[in-house]
């Protein structure tokens, strides 16, 4: 059989590894095969596609080193940052769903996780250095393919640019397997002076480069112009998540509410202008959209998932868990959604089924600490002291640095008229939650200290916890107890 | 006026960046806008502040200006201003950006699409807006008054022009930087003051021009007479505002910024002060006049050997560059001195070792119309010791450095125009601008040589000019003919200038140039930040992790990263600074092309060259400059 045949149909196929081993073979024969050139490219960028519409965490780097959003305390629901704890409390999780690239840890249990939940990220502190978009060292020069593609010894942009087609494989290589902007912008750059015709798809192109520079001012520029050429939803998703990254989610609402317009029944738009309501924190807007989404497609894992979690949330477990049936009907299955699963059950009150969904998840997740952490919650419901503390010592087996295991241990301990314990559960518990929003082990810690007449130590653990969260009414009767005693108000 | 309340603000205010904000002020300071309760970063240094309509607050960077609604947290629009951004006005729909030789207008209820452009001769330092009214001042000292794209008056002053304020349609107050505050009505100068110290900031209400000073001075005058209505010193001016800071419904008040952040608000009331000034000029008045008659005095009872005959009489005349004075026999001039009335400063003085009865004096000539007042001291002798003064007014005229020349070679570029007046009209003006000019006539002045030639048409009415020289005199020549002939409307027959068309398409391809250069080193700059940024993390992680090895390589990784960046930096710096310099000329050469015609036509051309420009249409340029307008149409 041809050879370049067979790469062609894996190519069709989805085999991109074994194409590109074909063309390979095929370049070592004939290096001047322009046809298995291009078909090698095309393999190796369908390699690395991955859904760019996806808002990527932001770095450390970018995070510390960065200022990109213009207001520094804008009004309440105009922004995607946090705001802080005595701005309204937010007492639901963000997200149900979990987002590739985000790690937010799927604990599910309700009244002390929310906080926790609130960020994104909890345990995992943001990807070093600048996500997946960024690889060291690619700075110079264009890669070894491409050279031979387009017959030169060094690429060059503007030769590639004069022929378009091969141009455009080679600007999708070079950002997709490459990971070079800086190569394609000038490919992109180049063909914009060559090619009027389609010249929204390199501007759309030109856009994206400049958002993994980091230009958002720029990339703006680009993609709005690419819209107002050609309105492509994808240009329209990359723009919102300029507008995201500039922190301006009311713009990327109005671009996205645009596009809309025009195309009422696109589920990625729509998908969109609910993850943006969710990041402003305005939930209400956010769950009418997803149940939008869910209705123009009926098996969208996100919608069916952020649907879920906010029935959850709202007080219906049972509503929830339909939901989360639904998605385990569709194939969906990893220890979140067992063990969200369980919970539903557990608060709906099937204990039964509860402790058997979790026991999926433990198969499926080999030990994580927060199901056994979400087993032991389920244990404290049935009454179960022993088992609770048995597995919330698993937990605490998995990793010695699970604060939420450790506060539930000390509150175990108190009940056992422990108090020992329990102060060293606590305070190791405050250790380990030094850099989080968990306020309980500083409350608790505060309550047993008062009973112990420990006045002093009560007062600085009780205003540490109205330091993580203003709203805690239990947190400010106790401080204003303590100030009593002490004379201070 | 009086002081209705004073704040102390804990920032520096920087001249120009201030503006009130929903009920509040907002500075500029740095890369921030500081508002009442938090701040907005950008990318670069803030160099103007405005508010439009009561929502959207305009905030000018070097190379951008951008609309941003605070309440939304979102940006209406962000545009890029290759001229960068001076100084930010408001008209009735626009937000107006006045730039390095040009001013933009953006609208902000249509996505922030540019909806106007028009050049200036230099850098763009004050704008104002009445309605669709537009002032612009420049730094070559003029001041233009524009309906839309259209200029309906153009006036030159004495120095830089610092601010404007808009009176009405065709009033407006301004401000220069040697400290004149005045009132021009049209073409027509109301009135004017001076002062020692430069005039920062001019804002008019209701009818009153209130201005301040670099050295704090504020005051209030009536905008028909210049009469003074209140004067107040504060610290260093830096910006005068109009708007409530009160909160309540009560009428506008002026808002006085000062540099150091003290802050005023002055509301109209209370008796005007004392006139003092008004007395003291009386009093300056009757002792000057004192002087004089005790002088007159003196000189009656004189004795003789110092008089000079009673008919004595100074005359100027012109001899090629110089200026000859002659006193009639029986006297001699012992010294003199030139003044420009206009700037106040001294152009030339001469007092020879041997005085006689002529002196000829030369000095530097513009090309600029100026009213000299010439101060000649005269005296029978050279050993007298009573020394008569005598002022003289000559008016130069504004082309006084160009001198006859007849053996001068002629240009090869020109402009036609056909004008409906009769010859003698022409000739009128020639008397009026040149110095000896004659019809027609060929000038030089230094190498530069200007030729003039008119024929009347059979019918005694129209009259067809044809001017020779550079683009830049021409221009110049059509446009002081046609303030003096008070034309509404001129459009050239017919124009060649092929060195200057060449030289503006060479400019155009080297803006293009480094347009493409400055696009190429702002990628490369961003992935040199990015992988730094990247450094600084995994360094950061190698300290923590107590790996000495690592940190050391990250860090000589680190420092290399560095340096090119820092080189980088420079490299971009050069390129920018010639992108700046490149834009300048194409928006000056814009302008003499404009130049050339007068009104719509005028305007009409700045459009079309702009239009060309945006759609790269270099070739159309050439058509524009000479014929007025193109076949190009924009796609």
């Amino acid at each position: 059989m041809d050879p370049f045949w067979l790469a062609l149909s894996h190519f069709k196929r989805r085999d991109y590894e074994r194409c590109a081993s074909l063309c390979e073979g095929l370049l070592k024969q004939q290096p001047g095969d322009q046809a298995a050139l291009l078909l090698q490219c095309r393999a190796r960028t369908g390699q690395n596609v991955e859904d760019d519409t996806e808002l990527e965490e932001e770095g450390v780097a970018d995070l510390m080193l960065d200022e990109n959003a213009v207001s520094t305390k804008p009004r309440p629901g105009t922004s995607t940052r946090p705001t802080t704890s005595s701005a309204g409390g937010v007492d639901r999780p963000v997200s149900g769903y979990l987002r590739p690239g985000t790690a937010s840890r799927p604990i599910t249990a309700k009244a002390d996780v929310a906080a926790a939940l609130a960020r994104p990220t909890s345990t995992a502190r943001p990807i070093t250095s600048l996500g997946r978009e960024l690889r060291l060292g690619t700075a110079s020069g264009a890669s070894q393919a491409l050279d031979g593609l387009f017959n030169r010894g060094r690429v060059d942009a503007t030769t590639m640019a004069k022929n378009q087609a091969a141009a455009k494989v080679g600007c999708d290589y070079l950002l997709r397997h490459e990971r070079n902007p800086t190569a394609a912008l000038d490919l992109c750059t180049a063909a914009l002076l060559e090619e009027t015709r389609t010249s929204w798809w390199w501007k759309y192109r030109q856009g994206r480069c400049y958002y993994q520079l980091g230009l958002y001012r720029d990339a703006e520029n680009a993609l709005s112009a690419s819209i107002r050429e050609q309105r492509m939803v994808p240009a329209v998703l990359e723009l919102a998540k300029v507008y995201l990254r500039l922190d301006q989610p009311t713009a990327a609402l109005a671009v996205l509410h645009a596009a809309l317009a025009e195309s009422p029944d696109n589920v990625r738009l729509t998908m969109w202008v609910a993850r943006v309501h969710e990041l402003v924190r305005s939930v209400e807007l956010s769950v009418g959209t997803y149940k939008k989404v869910v209705e123009l497609d009926a098996s969208h894992v996100e919608g069916l998932a952020c649907l879920a979690a906010s029935n959850f949330y709202a007080g219906y477990p049972e509503i929830g868990l339909r939901f989360y049936r639904r998605l385990l009907q569709m194939g969906v299955a990893g220890p979140e959604i067992w063990t969200d699963v369980g919970l539903c059950c557990f608060y709906s009150s099937q204990f039964d089924m509860a402790l058997g969904c979790l026991t999926r998840a433990l198969q499926l997740a080999d030990d994580n600490p927060d199901v056994w952490y979400n087993i032991g919650h389920v244990a404290i419901g049935l009454g179960d002291k022993d088992f609770a503390s048995q597995a919330f010592n698993i937990a605490l087996s998995l990793d010695n640095t699970h604060a939420e295991s450790l506060t539930n241990l000390g509150v175990l301990a108190i009940r056992d008229h422990d108090a020992a314990s329990a102060l060293a559960c606590f305070a190791s518990a405050q250790n380990h939650a030094a850099d989080s929003s968990l306020f309980q082990p500083f409350f608790n810690g505060a309550l047993v200290a008062r009973k112990l007449g420990n006045l002093k130590d009560a007062c600085t653990l009780v205003s540490k916890s109205c330091e993580i969260n203003a709203d805690h009414p239990d947190s400010n009767d106790l401080k204003k107890e303590l100030l009593r005693i002490f004379h201070i108000t | 006026m009086q002081e209705a309340y004073r704040l102390r603000l804990e920032v520096e205010i920087s001249p120009r960046v201030a503006s009130v904000f929903e009920g509040s002020l907002a500075i500029g300071r740095g890369r921030q806008v500081v508002l009442k309760e938090e701040c907005l970063n950008f990318k670069n240094t803030v160099t103007a502040v405005a508010t439009f309509g009561s929502n959207l607050l305009v905030v000018g960077l070097p190379a951008a200006v951008t609309a941003f609604e605070v309440a939304k947290n979102a940006e209406i629009f962000y545009n890029e201003v290759a001229d960068g951004v001076n100084c930010i006005a408001i008209s009735s729909s626009l937000v107006l950006v006045g730039g390095n030789c040009s001013v933009v207008g953006f609208s902000p209820r249509n996505g922030g699409a540019e909806v106007l452009w028009t050049v200036a001769g230099d850098n763009v330092r004050a704008l104002a807006a009445f309605g669709e009214r537009i002032l612009v001042g420049s730094d070559d000292y003029d001041i233009k008054l524009l309906d839309g794209e259209e200029p309906v008056v153009e006036v030159t002053e004495a120095d830089r022009v610092t601010a404007l304020a808009a009176l009405s349609e065709d009033r407006f107050a301004f401000g220069l930087a040697n400290g004149t505050l005045g009132v021009y009505h049209r073409h027509k100068r109301v009135w004017r003051v001076k002062s020692k110290h430069e005039l920062v900031a001019v804002q008019v209400v209701e009818q009153a021009v209130v201005s301040g000073w670099a050295n704090g001075a504020v005051t209030s005058r009536n905008a028909e007479t210049g009469a003074s209505l209140f004067r107040a010193t504060y610290g260093s001016v830096a910006a005068i505002l109009l708007g409530d800071l009160r909160g309540g419904d009560g009428p506008p008040q002026v808002i006085v910024c000062s540099r150091d952040g003290e802050v005023r608000g002055l509301v109209p009331g209370a008796a005007p002060p004392p006139e003092e000034e008004e007395s003291a000029r009386l009093e300056h008045h009757l002792r000057a006049r004192k002087k004089a008659l005790t002088a007159a005095l003196r000189l009656a009872g004189g004795d003789d050997r110092s008089a000079i005959p009673a008919d004595t009489r100074v005359t100027v005349d012109v001899q090629g560059l110089d200026f000859v004075f002659r006193v009639a026999k029986h006297a001699v001039i012992l010294s003199l001195v030139v003044v420009d009335s206009e700037t106040g400063e001294s152009v030339a003085a001469a007092y020879p070792s041997n005085a006689g009865p002529e002196l000829r004096v030369a000095f530097p000539r513009e090309k600029k119309a100026a009213t000299l007042k010439i101060q000649a001291h005269v005296a029978a002798r050279a050993s007298s010791d009573a020394v008569h003064v005598f002022d003289l007014d000559y008016e130069l005229p504004k082309f006084c450095a160009f001198v006859v020349s007849e053996d001068a070679p002629k240009p090869t570029s020109f402009v036609d125009v056909a004008l409906d007046v009769s010859l003698q009209r022409l000739r009128e003006w020639v008397d009026r601008s040149f110095i000896a000019g004659e019809l027609p006539g060929t000038y030089a002045s230094g190498d530069e040589v200007l030729s003039i030639r008119a024929e009347e048409r059979d019918d005694n009415r129209t009259t067809d000019v044809r001017i020779w020289g550079t683009l830049a005199t021409v221009s110049e020549v059509v446009q002081d003919l046609a303030t003096y002939l008070n034309l509404q409307h001129l459009e050239t027959t017919k124009a060649e200038f092929p060195v200057e068309v060449a030289c503006l398409e060479e400019l155009l391809e080297r803006v293009a140039a480094r347009n493409a250069i400055r696009l190429k080193l702002t990628a490369d700059m961003a992935g040199e930040t990015r992988r730094l940024k990247t450094l600084v993390v995994k360094l950061e992680d190698a300290r923590l992790l107590a790996d000495m090895t690592l940190v050391r390589r990250h860090l000589a990784e680190l420092f290399g990263v560095n340096a090119q960046l820092v080189a980088e930096y420079a490299k971009r710096a050069t390129n920018h600074e010639a992108l700046v310099t490149a834009l300048q000329d194409v928006n000056k050469m814009i302008q003499r092309a404009a130049n050339l015609r007068v009104g719509a036509a005028k305007a009409r051309c700045v459009a079309d060259c702009r239009k060309a420009i945006k759609a790269n249409a270099t070739h159309a340029l050439a058509a524009i400059v000479c014929v007025g307008t193109s076949q190009y149409k924009s796609q």
